[in-house]
């Protein structure tokens, strides 16, 4: 039976505390994880506890343990035991304060919650009074004002005396606690009174605490503005809503003591409880599921068996090489116990595979042969020389980093739902992704709370669209480009507020694909609650605070391009020209020729622009460059200064040097420059000797990206390693700066490789399977960098001539007519819905339609969907043109015995222009001209795009366009790209934080623009270095919408 | 009678179709068949196609534009003083009161705007409590503002405008006072106003903030609102406060107070509650906070005072 890596630690016993004793013990305090209450972050909590020499402290966060386990991690590091505890919201608004004493009242508490959780909708929770005796045990309960005196009660049935026996018969006399808070109001002490004479009637503890909402003092303008949030209202208008003062913030035990002069026992009482609440989150007592294997097997054998039978099948002889890194690997795997995880993602695989779902194992894992020989990555790491520790390690804390790729779509729900039926609504949940305050979505809410006029709101929204941009810009000049005066009285209070809110949690996601399960009920170990989307559980943990517990988590992750791939494989084989994407030739000249050309669109990864702007300098020749290729453009390598180095060192313009010459043979394939995190690990195994356990402590820093203090620590150590070791400090400096820089985002080799498998099999496709490869890429929408309109025109470039929309013709899905030939499928028509389009399908296939009025007749269309098939053109097997068709369908439909006459029509066809402006209103995309071609005849002055190659460097141009794409990468310094397409292709330009400031608004509005600029040509990569820009209005010009700063 | 709203939609429908159509012109839409318009369009789409053929006759309806009653002068050399613009602002009146009454109106509000050489304006508008032509009552509202008015810039046009009422007599319930003399009324505010500002006149509103005794002025309103319902009795001794606060000067002990001593209650400090800490508007200039005490001095005399960045007040005595 497998242990739980984190129950190996460390857990704090109450002797360690021995010599705190008797100090003040905060036990309730909320943090910002209670969502729009507590005004501070579990770690800001941990550390003030820390600063005031808190021995422990209690998180009680409302309705949940949401913030429980970072407090936790946070309190540990600062030597203060963390406690944990909730807020329960009563079915009669009352609020119950709850702290767990053992294992067993956890289990409770999270049961309870669940329970309260999932018969409530989502974000909403209530406690029933009858269900608490069932939960009581092991649970201690604060009765205070919260429960005697609820300010927002809708019942006032019970009297606190009612209330307090009532807790004293579920939980138990020593398990209630009367508590106390002194705020320096007036007036408290009228509710303090009785609460002490009802201690003493019942003979009940009293305990002092602050129930505290922030950190500090300051943390109290935080939760006034939540309170706006919260009650939809703003601060001029919140009167007593707001809190009276700022004493809600975590207070020294001197400062605590001054307050319970007269009532000293409240204090002691507080450490008291404390030394018996010895319940730690870190052994929470989870067991991963073990798997169900035939009667002989123990499931280590079990393995073993099917990973040499696999072996036998991926390898045509399994060479030794092969045969020691399994034979290792099964000996670690058996060791650290996880035999069970790896059977159950084999059975998730299997599971795919029977059900017809590609799936490609993603990660770390492609480090594993074990993970090969079982079918669950595409990637010898064998033969790719990959590091098997990367993955697994002995020193390793925590399971293993399995990530499966699934289509996205119908195909992974199934597998998410096959999941929650086989472990049950209780026993397996997605993990939670806790939306944050950061940009736009802070400025706006503090606008609104401060009371800003809502035309600066809308202001901001419309300038700052994309997000957080400090490259060019401050808060205070953004929020005054919005039409904040700067000398306006409340921009201070904007500003601190701002920096004050950001990043805090604003409510619970899902995650995308994380799921967790275990053997028992998972809802004993994290409360589940229900997500938006029906059918979904979610539990109240991100996938790293389930890391850091040792819950096991497999990423099922949707990716559009395998859902593209499946369908245009299945494509091909309904088509008798059958494709097997792990047989592809590796070495396909004509795949790398497109490549070489960045003519990419749609192919996954490498589509992007500033893949392209690589490409033709890459110039991919084989498959370990597509590797390289993908890894390259991510901010990790481009924020360590790595991209051009690399490049240049490639094309032979800059020497191929080492930091040291000991690293040779760990950067000798990236040409001395490190680009991937397994390099980094062995650079600190080899220049800092760094041991497994110190190489994984790099690793978890290099993908947490959350703490940078656990990067800088991981940084302190290894410098410190480097110096004894008599690196030179020029050197330590680099490697440091390397390092650090993939703290952002850390880029694995094996993960480099899968995505690459992706990237060559797409455009592999792309060349050799081409219609069946749009065709599925349309039926994919929305997804990738694209629009549908620029995927048509970019299939009319490589000979794939698109055919419209017909009502004889099309099904739901584009389809494949012939090797050159598409047909658009009415999944491309705006606003008809599927089931009329099925409906519509399910008639023809009983009968060809023999005329409109047949048509009408037949198919139960609304009007409005009727008049968009005649627009768009799908009707024009009926009539002469498509105006013909739009007469046709305004007639009334008569039951008539005799057969009426019908005019012809008198209205005149569309011309093209008239043609296109219909496609993009009923389609969003036309496969008539480009508007740009419309055009072109009053644009004399300006470069179409395929001509821009032919520019002479520095010479003044126009381009112009439809705007496909605007980009402003956080690593470009403010500059932001944006991508122009006209009827001949796809023209870049680039736009420096001046100009962009300039024209921010137009940039970001305008869907079509001329740009002015100077040509800059690198190595075939031309971009307009940008002067001027200018709309382009015309009537005429109705375009796609752009893909913006993703 | 169609509903015109309705109608409006239906014709925006029709237009939207006819543009996708093509028919961009009344020629166009008048050409079309008039039996395949019903049929397809409807039978408002009928009426506006009779329309477009001529065929449909329609009376012409006259109508007038609305009557102004504004007048306007500017300045051939920039004023500084207030007789010119008595002057003109009486003509005015007079000009605005022959037309309102040729038509059997009276002025409801008046707007006074006054253009100063900066090109910056004022703007002033007079709710007339009993709507009247009454020119010399009209003019003494004007000249009652007008006489603390006071700008940084000489004034280089003027501009009043008058919005007109009906002359409606007013009814009263039974036991409901009227005003004798609205307009008098209106005018000892205006005069209030004019030498107490307009902050520091009007009816007190208690505020609903955490600020003890806050509170501000609303326009004074005469209406017969029904009385609200009686707050609900406080517990405790009846604290008879200072308006305004009495200042104090308090001895302290360890940050305690010890003694006080004010123009009103002096003495030393035989019992004490507190602090009890407020503060507020922390989002802009108005942030306040203060910090509250109980005090019992040696007389027996029970205390609420406060100290804040001005320092120490009494707020008053408790019964």
């Amino acid at each position: 039976m497998p242990m739980s890596p984190a129950g190996k630690s460390t857990v704090f016993t109450t002797d360690d505390f021995a010599s705190c004793a008797m100090s003040y013990v905060e036990l309730h305090a909320g943090s910002a994880f209670s969502f729009l209450r507590g005004g501070s972050f579990p770690e800001q909590l941990a550390e003030t506890a820390a600063e005031l020499e808190m021995p422990a402290m209690a998180l009680l966060d409302r309705d949940g343990v949401y913030g429980s386990q970072r407090f936790a991690m946070a309190a540990r590091e600062q030597n203060v035991r963390p406690i944990t505890g909730a807020e329960l919201t009563m079915e009669d608004g009352a609020i119950l304060p709850v702290l767990v004493e053992n294992r067993a009242g956890y289990k409770n508490l999270c049961g309870l919650l669940t329970q309260a959780h999932l018969r409530s909708e989502k974000g909403k929770c209530s406690v029933q009074w009858s269900e608490l005796a069932e939960f009581a045990d092991g649970l201690v309960a604060l009765v205070g004002e919260a429960v005697c005196f609820p300010r927002d009660a809708n019942s006032v049935a019970y009297s606190s005396e009612n209330r307090a026996q009532f807790l004293i018969d579920a939980f138990g006399c020593e398990n209630v606690f009367v508590e106390i808070q002194r705020h320096f109001l007036r007036g408290k002490e009228r509710i303090n009174r009785p609460l002490v004479d009802l201690a003493a009637h019942y003979r009940l503890s009293i305990l002092a605490t602050n129930g505290v909402q922030y950190a500090k003092p300051s943390g109290r303008q935080v939760a006034d503005v939540f309170t706006c949030i919260r009650e939809h209202t703003h601060l001029d208008a919140a009167g007593k809503l707001l809190t009276q003062n700022a004493e809600r913030h975590l207070k020294s035990d001197r400062e605590m003591r001054e307050l319970f002069r007269d009532l000293p026992e409240a204090i002691e009482n507080t450490s008291r409880l404390a030394e018996r609440l010895t319940f730690s989150l870190e052994n929470i007592g989870y067991e991963f599921p073990s798997f169900p294997v035939p009667s002989g097997h123990s499931m280590d054998s079990f393995l073993r068996t099917i990973v040499w039978f696999g072996a036998q099948q991926r390898y045509t002889a399994v060479s030794a090489a092969v045969k020691r890194q399994l034979e290792e690997e099964l000996a670690l795997i058996s060791k650290l116990g996880f035999p069970g995880y790896f059977l159950i993602v084999w059975d998730i695989v299997n599971f795919c595979r029977e059900h017809d779902v590609m799936v490609q194992g993603r990660g770390s894992a492609a480090n594993s042969a074990v993970c090969y020989c079982l079918g669950i990555t595409p990637v010898d790491p064998v033969s790719n020389h990959l590091v098997f520790e990367r993955f697994l390690s002995e020193s390793r804390k925590g399971w293993p980093d399995i990530d499966l790729d699934l289509p996205s779509g119908d195909r992974r729900e199934s597998v998410i739902q096959e999941i929650y039926r086989r472990y049950g609504k209780h026993g397996a949940a997605m993990t939670a992704n806790v939306i944050t305050y950061r940009g736009r979505s802070a400025a706006r809410e503090i606008g609104k709370a401060l009371n800003f006029s809502p035309s600066i709101l809308d202001r901001f929204s419309h300038l700052f669209a994309s997000g957080d941009f400090p490259h060019t810009l401050d808060l205070q000049s953004q929020i005054e480009q919005a039409g904040l005066p700067k000398e306006h009285p409340r921009m201070p209070a904007f500003i601190d507020l701002y920096q004050a809110m950001y990043g805090l949690p604003r409510h619970l996601g899902q995650h995308s694909g994380g799921m967790i399960i275990c053997q028992d009920k998972l809802s004993s170990f994290v409360p589940l609650e229900n997500a938006s989307m029906p059918g979904r559980v979610v539990a109240q943990w991100d996938k790293d605070d389930c890391e850091d517990l040792g819950i096991v988590k497999v990423d099922l992750l949707g990716l559009g391009m395998m859902s593209v791939m499946q369908d245009a494989l299945e494509l091909c084989r309904e088509r008798g020209r059958p494709l097997d994407l792990a047989h592809i030739p590796k070495d396909d000249a004509a795949t790398f020729e497109i490549m070489q050309k960045a003519d990419t669109i749609g192919v996954f990864q490498i589509e992007s622009r500033a893949q392209m702007a690589t490409l033709p300098r890459m110039k991919p020749k084989c498959f370990y460059d597509v590797v390289i290729e993908v890894a390259i453009i991510r901010p990790g390598p481009i924020q360590g200064d790595m991209v051009h180095p690399y490049l240049a060192r490639r094309a032979g313009r800059e020497p191929v040097t080492y930091f040291d010459p000991r690293l040779k043979p760990i950067l000798g394939r990236t040409l001395g420059v490190p680009l991937f995190q397994e390099q980094m690990l062995k650079i600190a195994m080899v220049m800092a000797d760094f041991s497994g356990d110190e190489a994984e402590e790099l690793r978890r820093a290099l993908s947490f990206h959350r703490s940078e203090v656990r990067m800088n620590k991981v940084s302190v150590k290894l410098r410190a390693a480097m110096q004894r070791k008599n690196v030179a400090p020029a050197v330590i400096d680099k490697i440091l700066q390397s390092i650090t820089s993939f703290a952002l985002y850390g880029f694995p080799e094996s993960h480099a490789i899968s995505f690459a498998i992706l990237a060559y099999g797409s455009a592999y496709l792309k060349v050799h399977r081409a219609s069946e490869f749009y065709a599925s890429l349309l039926n994919n929408q929305p997804m990738g960098f694209y629009t549908p309109a620029t995927i048509v025109k970019d299939a009319s470039r490589h000979g794939v001539k698109t055919q419209p929309v017909c009502v004889q013709r099309s099904t739901w899905n584009c389809a494949v007519v012939s090797d050159e030939t598409v047909r658009l499928g009415f999944c491309v028509v705006n606003g008809l819905r599927h089931e009329h389009a099925d409906e519509l399908v399910r008639q023809r296939q009983d009968r060809q339609f023999d005329s409109l009025d047949d048509f009408k007749r037949r198919v139960a269309v609304s009007k409005e969907e009727l008049r968009a098939l005649a627009e768009l053109g799908a009707l024009n097997c009926f009539t002469d043109h498509r105006r013909a068709a739009m007469w046709r369908v305004e007639e009334a439909m008569h039951d008539d015995l005799l057969a009426r006459s019908t005019s012809s029509s008198p209205l005149k066809r569309m011309n093209i222009s008239e043609r296109v402006q219909a496609d993009y209103e009923t389609m969003n995309l036309t496969i008539g001209p480009h508007p740009m071609k419309l055009l072109r005849e009053r644009l004399p002055n300006v470069w179409r795009a395929i001509d821009l190659a032919q520019a002479q460097p520095g010479a003044s141009v126009q381009i112009a366009g439809n705007v496909i794409c605007r980009q402003r990468p956080g690593t470009a310094k403010g500059f932001v790209f944006i991508s122009l397409e006209d009827e001949t292709g796809v023209a870049n330009a680039i736009v420096d934080p001046d100009v962009f400031e300039r024209f921010r608004l137009m940039i970001t509005e305008e869907s079509f623009l001329l740009i002015e600029g100077d040509v800059q040509n690198s190595e075939n990569v031309v971009l307009i270095k940008t002067r001027d820009i200018r709309p382009l209005a015309h009537e005429q010009l109705v375009g796609s919408e752009s893909h913006d700063f993703h | 009678m169609p509903d015109p709203r309705k109608t409006a939609g239906e014709v925006g429908r029709i237009m939207s179709i006819l543009h996708k159509w093509g028919v961009h012109t009344v020629g166009d839409f008048a050409a079309l068949d008039r039996k395949d318009i019903s049929a397809r369009l409807g039978p408002e789409a009928v009426r506006l196609w009779e329309r477009a053929q001529g065929k449909s006759m329609r009376l012409l309806k006259l109508i007038e534009p609305p009557e102004s009653f504004a007048e306007s002068f500017e300045f051939e050399h920039e004023v500084e003083t207030i007789d010119p613009l008595l002057f003109m602002l009486r003509r005015f009146l007079e000009q605005i009161a022959i037309r309102l009454q040729a038509i059997y109106l009276v002025a409801q509000e008046l707007t006074l705007r006054i253009t100063f050489d900066n090109r910056e304006q004022y703007e002033r508008c007079f709710s007339i409590p009993q709507p009247t032509n009454d020119v010399d009552l009209l003019f003494r509202m004007l000249h009652t503002h007008l006489e603390n008015f006071q700008s940084e810039h000489p004034i280089i046009a003027i501009a009043l405008e008058a919005k007109p009422t009906k002359p409606a007599p007013q009814q009263f319930g039974l036991f409901e006072t009227a005003l004798r003399n609205p307009a008098q009324l209106s005018e000892t505010l205006a005069r209030l106003v004019a030498l107490l500002g307009s902050n520091r006149v009007g009816t007190p509103v208690v505020e609903e903030t955490h600020r003890p005794d806050a509170f501000h002025l609303e326009p004074f309103a005469w209406n017969f609102s029904p009385p609200s319902t009686p707050a609900e009795p406080k517990s405790g001794a009846a604290l008879r406060r200072f308006r305004p606060a009495t200042n104090a000067s308090v001895l302290l002990e360890q940050n305690k107070p010890l003694h006080l001593r004010s123009a009103k209650v002096s003495g030393a400090i035989s019992k004490k509650n507190g602090p009890y800490l407020a503060s507020g508007n922390w989002w802009d200039v108005q942030t306040w906070s203060r910090a509250e005490w109980d005090l019992e001095l040696n007389p027996g005399e029970l205390v609420r005072c406060h100290a804040d960045e001005s320092g120490w007040q009494i707020d008053g005595v408790y019964d």
